[in-house]
């Protein structure tokens, strides 16, 4: 019948405070959850078991698990030490109870401290007294508890809840399912058979037969001896039997060695296989950053220089931003400037002129000589225009020369129309006409520049982002995996240890090529001596050599069928736990496969649906294999499995999809589990659980859900847990 | 250990059963009275091997049953 946890309670257990019956949390068959935050008790209520089992308990200050009597202050609930008056005494415990079958057990651990001095925490304030262990126990017909007083009695009983060997199957935190199965070592799965099959008894059966079968040898070679002439060839083939076995036997030994070698590589290779995935995906995302780093730079300067061409587009005539709003300042321009000629020309031609016009202007008489003629008329000292001399000298001479100097003259006389910027306007009539031409599009123009600043902007920041990723997920990386070590020793000790596998594996297989040969030889050189032993010996000693030799063969090949049907029928079990704690969750489903190494050990790998082996799953997944492992040698535990499941925080590294998987999978394999949980806890809620947690509340497997609650905002001397019972 | 269980597991070897001419494996029992020599010396061994007998102490056994004492 199975064990059955029925209920624990405690009394001034950490922040369980007060006494067994206000404390008490009942079980029953199936699945019993308690959701507590960090700091709930937790960990203390596993503690409890803890000290059941082993008499210890886990310090939370530095994880070290201690013998009760080194902790016993610490475990004291701070309200009731504080309460204790110096010379006072306090009683702290655990009270379990379960039934297995008929009988039903109450097993009470406690101890009394004395106080004797005003510090209530100091370890020297307190004087503890272990006090004996209780054990009552009852049947079902007559439900009164009678008291166990051989104390091997009761350590039996304590034993009975869940079986030593199988403890570490039954009864862990979070984390310790890692080292339970750990894959890197070859022995995880081979102690697992162990612990599961009656291995060991053909273990010792194969060394007997073989014992037997030399013993039998020699026996009937001495019967041989005595009872026969002298035979050449039967010593011959006597004594080339020997040497052949001998020979046998120093490539047995060899063969050992090397498998011992492929061994330690084979868990090298394990050990290095998540920093080695961890290495080479390092290095993959390094040159992914440094690829991002350019193209972030990159985009980054494509940026930055085209928000200083903005600027720019203002003065460009590609853009012509300048100009925008003065629509209606061309129309203006070009009516002022036609103005402005109009009056310019008028001025020009004199019209309307109020002044003297000879202050402006000086006008040469009709058919005046043009300046060459004037210069040929100095020249010749005579005007042809009155055909009469001109002699130097004389007046008519210098007439003719002011009138060629006349030019010179005119600088003195006085512009009438000043500022003359017929030219400038056209200028800028010119210069702006490109401009003006775009004022049409410069709304547009502006717009795409803002839809591209923007996209340029977005792709900048999509990119840091990335590159930001990137190195969080290095980071992640280094902080899970290196170890201290870098990328590349890595992957050279994982390329050494793949290497030393190879190697080995070859030697293994020369080996064992050698090994039957020479068995093979032995088998003969058998079949010739017992065509050569003489006919006068005891029937009894060929017979007994005969049995012998059959059954060492028998025994060995029982031994090896027994263990490989174990392991078939784990993997099969594996993967069906495997398949229905994932089974929530988005992952494509592979196949787990325990597979004989060529040392003869048993490979753990998870294959794809295309048979290639996947590595670097997250920790939540690798937890959820092991787990599956873990359940695996429950199922395939040829008895039916008795034992209730106690984990605290088994599921903490997992998402929804994983912790929902894990209560369906665990309620269908163990009787009973009991499964401390914080991932279920939502403080703001009314009923202080989350959504998964209600529809856990609901499943006909959950058979019990409690939340732990501390009291907030006090003393630690203050700090009780208090429980409310959801089912 | 199910004594009964390793008999019938080593004995399922069926090249071992047909040199020796052993039948209905499946109702052997390590306990005595035996019908095949074979049958007789493993359960031999297994039993005294349970019972934490040395392997000399068993050899003389088998040694016994073969009257080579």
């Amino acid at each position: 019948m199975a064990s059955i946890i029925n209920s624990i309670s405690f009394k001034n257990f950490f922040n369980y405070y007060g006494d067994y019956f206000e404390t008490r949390y009942d079980f029953e068959e199936g699945v019993n959850i308690i959701v507590a935050d960090n700091g709930a008790g937790k960990s203390k209520f596993f503690n409890a078991f803890l000290w059941l089992f082993y008499d210890q308990i886990l310090d939370s200050d530095d994880k070290i698990k201690k013998g009760i009597k080194d902790i016993a202050v610490k475990i004291i609930s701070d309200k009731a030490k504080n309460e204790t008056p110096i010379g006072g005494s306090i009683e702290t415990g655990i009270q379990i109870e379960y039934s297995n079958g008929r009988f039903k057990y109450q097993i009470t651990k406690s101890f009394t401290a004395t106080r004797i001095s005003e510090s209530i925490t100091s370890f020297d304030s307190w004087q503890i007294t272990i006090n004996d262990i209780e054990v009552n126990r009852t049947d079902h017909v007559l439900p009164r508890y009678t008291p166990v007083y051989d104390a091997d009695e009761k350590l039996n009983i304590i034993k009975q809840l869940i079986r030593p060997d199988l403890r570490q199957y039954s009864f862990f935190q979070g984390e310790e399912v890692d080292s339970i199965i750990d894959f890197g070592k070859k022995s995880s799965i081979e102690e697992a058979v162990r612990t599961l099959t009656d291995i060991s008894n053909y273990e010792e059966l194969v060394s007997l037969t073989k014992y037997f079968k030399d013993k039998a040898e020699i026996d009937l070679n001495k019967q041989t001896k005595s009872n026969t002439d002298h035979n050449d060839r039967l010593e011959k083939a006597i004594k080339l039997k020997k040497d052949e076995g001998d020979k046998l036997d120093i490539e047995i030994i060899k063969l050992g060695e090397f498998e011992k070698l492929y061994d330690a590589a084979e868990q090298e290779k394990n050990e290095l296989e998540q920093n080695f995935s961890n290495a080479e995906k390092r290095n993959e995302l390094d040159n992914k950053i440094k690829e991002k780093n350019r193209k972030t730079t990159d985009a980054g300067n494509e940026y930055n220089d085209f928000l200083e061409s903005i600027n720019n587009r203002f003065f460009d005539g590609n853009f012509s931003w300048i100009s925008l709003g003065f629509d209606n300042v061309i129309d203006d321009f070009q009516g002022k400037i036609q103005k402005f000629r109009e009056i310019h020309y008028e001025k020009k031609a004199l019209l309307n002129i109020n002044n003297d016009p000879n202050k402006h202007f000086h006008f040469l008489p009709v058919n005046s000589p043009d300046s060459v003629s004037l210069k040929s008329m100095l020249d010749d000292q005579h005007c042809y225009v009155c055909n009469r001399p001109a002699l130097e000298g004389s007046e008519e001479y210098d007439f003719i020369v002011r009138l060629k100097n006349r030019p010179v003259e005119i600088k003195n006389e006085t512009e009438y129309v000043k500022n003359n910027l017929d030219s400038f306007f056209s200028d800028l009539q010119i210069n702006a006409q490109p401009f003006y031409n775009k004022i049409s599009n410069i709304t547009d123009s502006i717009l795409q520049t803002r839809e591209k600043e923007t996209a340029l902007s977005d792709r900048l920041t999509k990119l840091k982002k990335e590159l930001k990723s990137l190195k969080d997920q290095r980071k992640d990386i280094l902080i899970s995996g290196s170890n201290g070590e870098d990328s590349l020793t890595i992957i050279n000790r994982y390329k050494g240890a793949i290497r030393r596998i190879s190697e080995s594996s070859i030697q293994i297989e020369r080996l064992k090529e050698n090994i039957k040969k020479y068995k093979n030889n032995i088998h003969n050189t058998e079949k010739e001596i017992q065509s050569l032993r003489p006919s006068n010996i005891p029937e009894g000693y060929l017979l007994n050599y005969d049995i012998c030799s059959d059954l060492a063969d028998s025994t060995e090949k029982a031994k090896d069928r027994v263990f490989d049907n174990m392991v078939s029928l784990l993997e099969q079990y594996a993967n069906e736990h495997f398949q229905s704690l994932i089974k929530y969750n988005d992952l494509a489903g592979g196949i787990l496969k325990f597979e004989k190494s060529p040392s003869g050990s048993i490979l753990f790998n998870y294959m794809d649906s295309k048979g290639n082996v996947v590595h670097g799953s997250s920790e939540g997944f690798q937890r959820m294999k092991k787990f599956s492992v873990v359940m695996a040698v429950i199922s395939a535990n040829t008895a039916k499995y008795n034992y209730p499941l106690l984990a605290d925080a088994p599921i903490s590294a997992f998402g929804e999809g994983f912790t929902e998987g894990f209560f369906e999978a665990t309620g269908n394999v163990f009787p009973q589990s009991i499964v401390l949980v914080k991932d279920l806890y939502k403080g703001n809620d009314k009923m202080k659980i989350n959504d998964l947690g209600k529809k856990l509340l609901k499943d006909p497997l959950v058979k019990t859900m409690y939340v732990n609650q501390v009291t907030e905002g006090v003393e630690q001397v203050d700090l009780i847990t208090t429980k409310i019972k959801l089912k | 250990m199910d004594r009964n269980k390793v008999l019938k597991e080593i004995l399922a070897d069926e090249e071992l059963c047909k040199k020796y001419k052993i039948k209905e494996v499946e109702k052997l029992t390590t306990n005595a009275p035996y019908y095949n020599k074979l049958v007789e010396i493993l359960s031999v061994v297994i039993n005294e091997n349970d019972n934490n007998l040395s392997d000399s102490q068993i050899y003389k056994k088998i040694k016994n049953i073969h009257n080579i004492g």
